[in-house]
């Protein structure tokens, strides 16, 4: 289990930074072209970027979630008694689940609209926006998996029953 | 549910240590299907606002920023600085602000700044003699600066809620931002001259012309990034795209301190910082929507306007709060709590939104610096094994005089509207 569940988050990683280079490289393809060689410059250029960095981004949905990245006030949880803040930790990692299930189950519901409708985008690549909206249920997906595998280390360990801490540098704020 | 219900259980939830894009996405979640709108509305709400090029310049500037960490550009900017100013009396005070105003230039973050000058200053002035407090302190106040100069993340976040210009925000923050750093520069030096911490001797020629010759790529990035958006050649997305994609080459090829298999790990770890801002941000967006379409917005305007309340008292109810808020919320709570809720109505008070972002800013960058969530004293402690209360003590001067900038900033809106008016009209 918890091999698969290690290559799955490696090779997810692997795909969001493959996907954030690619739109880095096109950034630079697409401004560089406009001024040097005008007749080469395309008009999807801007479209494809958003698609690729908000993909790149919520790709990593489970794993903020997974490793308790989310930015949250735990000065007065702090000050509670330990088996207050395990009950607390695990209300906060039901509510993920919940609020992941919503985002598959309503995500997909504009997934669906789009497809049905046959939306596609303003530029000439003409991409069919569902695909584009394919992202919030599957990182809905990524969100309710990434609480629902910390929620499976809280019932087996005791050690797991606290949100786990972190460097500064390496949490939540930029 | 009606607006103290919901305000009341709002401070509930993050009271009890629900993240806060649960709180604010949980929290519409149930609004919205209480007040029988159809759940489809707030998904398609979360895509659609995520479909936009301003918002895909957070993870642009985010990538740039871990790069930079990383990758030895604070230490190529730190030497800079030294051989111009490091002979004057509190020449690394100096140094550290001024490395720091360059870097903040570039990475757009105030704890990736803290923390790549740290690593490399706070050893540097210990070895000078200079207090663990003051070289800490310095370090984290200087730090703070990330937010204020342009670019800045959390002018964009603020930009994307507030729907603002992003390049005026940027300029309206350059004047404060340099008033900002000549305050801490002459405190540094006063503080230095009283401390009788020991001058650095003055560098032969040769290493002088080195150490500048070497400093180019890292002084490159920011004339790159900024100047492409105000000559117009650069949209502030593209800027962003340039900014990663040149932190990445200067760390990786010429001050190759970061490999070629740190790539990976260096983005995800970007991304995974912005996957969390954007969570917050469809959490306080789709949260907004509600205030909006509920009245309730209205009713705290009306609420403000009816109360007789002039708009210098406003604003100094709105600092109290921030800084109140500040010390108990990590920035970005702060930043996606109070904006829905206080810019309706300081703009119905007649305050300019942009004037009211840099307000903003400078409230922030105070929470970055005061317990007990002050993030930068953290980030201090972590890379210099000096205590909390320690830093604290050399940090406080700085926080006052942050306070007398706030108040600047607060009540002469020409300090942050003069050069955006100036530019734009």
């Amino acid at each position: 289990m918890r091999h698969i569940v290690s290559y799955a988050a490696r090779t997810i990683d692997v795909i969001a930074a493959m996907m954030a280079i690619a739109a880095i490289v096109l950034v630079c393809i697409e401004a560089g072209t406009r001024y040097l060689a005008p007749r080469y410059s395309v008009d999807w250029g801007t479209e494809v970027i958003i698609y690729l960095l908000v993909w790149a981004t919520m790709l990593m949905a489970g794993r903020a979630a997974f490793e308790n990245r989310h930015v949250a006030a735990t000065v007065v949880v702090e000050l509670l008694p330990k088996t207050v803040q395990s009950v607390l930790f695990a209300f906060a990692i039901l509510v993920g689940i919940g609020f992941g299930v919503v985002l598959v189950v309503f995500g997909w519901d504009v997934v669906a609209f789009s497809d049905r409708l046959n939306i596609l985008s303003d530029s000439s690549l003409r991409f069919p926006k569902a695909w584009y909206y394919l992202i919030l249920p599957v990182a809905g997906a990524l969100l309710a998996i990434g609480y629902l595998l910390r929620l499976w280390l809280f019932a087996r360990s005791a050690e797991h029953r606290l949100p786990p801490r972190h460097g500064p540098g390496e949490g939540s704020e930029p | 549910m009606n607006g103290p219900t919901v305000g009341l259980l709002f401070l509930l939830l993050l009271a009890v240590g629900l993240p806060i894009f649960l709180v604010l996405g949980g929290l519409s979640v149930v609004l919205y299907w209480l007040g029988g709108t159809p759940l489809i509305s707030l998904t398609q709400l979360y895509g659609d606002r995520l479909n936009s090029i301003t918002v895909v310049s957070i993870p642009l500037f985010v990538i740039a920023a871990a790069f930079m960490q990383k990758g030895g550009i604070a230490k190529a900017l730190i030497d800079w600085a030294q051989v111009w100013v490091g002979r004057f009396h509190g020449g690394l005070a100096i140094v550290c602000i001024l490395a720091t105003t360059v870097f903040a230039a570039i990475s757009g973050s105030s704890t990736a700044t803290a923390m790549a000058m740290g690593m490399v200053l706070i050893p540097a002035m210990l070895r000078q003699g200079y207090s663990k407090s003051f070289a800490a302190g310095t370090v984290s106040a200087a730090g703070t600066l990330g937010i204020l100069i342009p670019p800045s993340l959390v002018f964009i976040l603020y930009a994307i809620i507030a729907e603002q210009s992003i390049p005026r925000l940027f300029l309206a923050g350059v004047i404060p931002g340099l008033l900002q750093a000549a305050f801490f520069i002459a405190y540094g030096v006063w503080h230095s001259r009283r401390a009788g911490y020991q001058r650095a001797e003055p560098v032969p020629m040769d290493e002088f012309i080195r150490v500048n010759l070497r400093a180019i790529p890292a002084i490159a990035i920011p004339v790159i990034v900024l100047g492409g958006i105000y000559s117009g050649l650069l949209t502030v997305s593209e800027a962003a795209g340039f900014a990663a994609a040149l932190s990445m080459v200067v760390s990786i090829f010429i001050y190759r301190e970061c490999k070629l298999a740190d790539i990976v790990p260096t983005l995800t770890d970007a991304l995974k910082l912005t996957a969390v801002l954007f969570f917050i941000m469809i959490g306080a967006i789709s949260f907004s929507h509600w205030l909006i379409a509920s009245g309730f917005s209205d009713e705290i305007v009306a609420f403000f306007d009816d109360s007789g309340i002039q708009t210098w008292q406003f604003l100094m109810m709105v600092n109290v709060l921030l800084i109140i808020l500040g010390t108990f919320l990590e920035v970005f709570g702060v930043l996606f709590i109070a904006v829905p809720v206080l810019l309706p109505i300081a703009m119905a008070l007649g305050v300019d939104p942009i004037h009211f972002g840099v307000i903003l800013v400078i409230n922030m960058e105070l929470a970055f610096i005061t317990p007990p969530v002050g993030l930068n004293l953290f980030v201090m402690q972590s890379i210099s094994n000096i205590s909390i209360a320690k830093i604290f003590k050399g940090v406080l001067p700085y926080i006052l005089i942050l306070l007398v900038l706030l108040i600047l900033v607060t009540y002469i809106p020409a300090i942050s509207l003069w050069l955006p008016n100036l530019v734009y009209g």
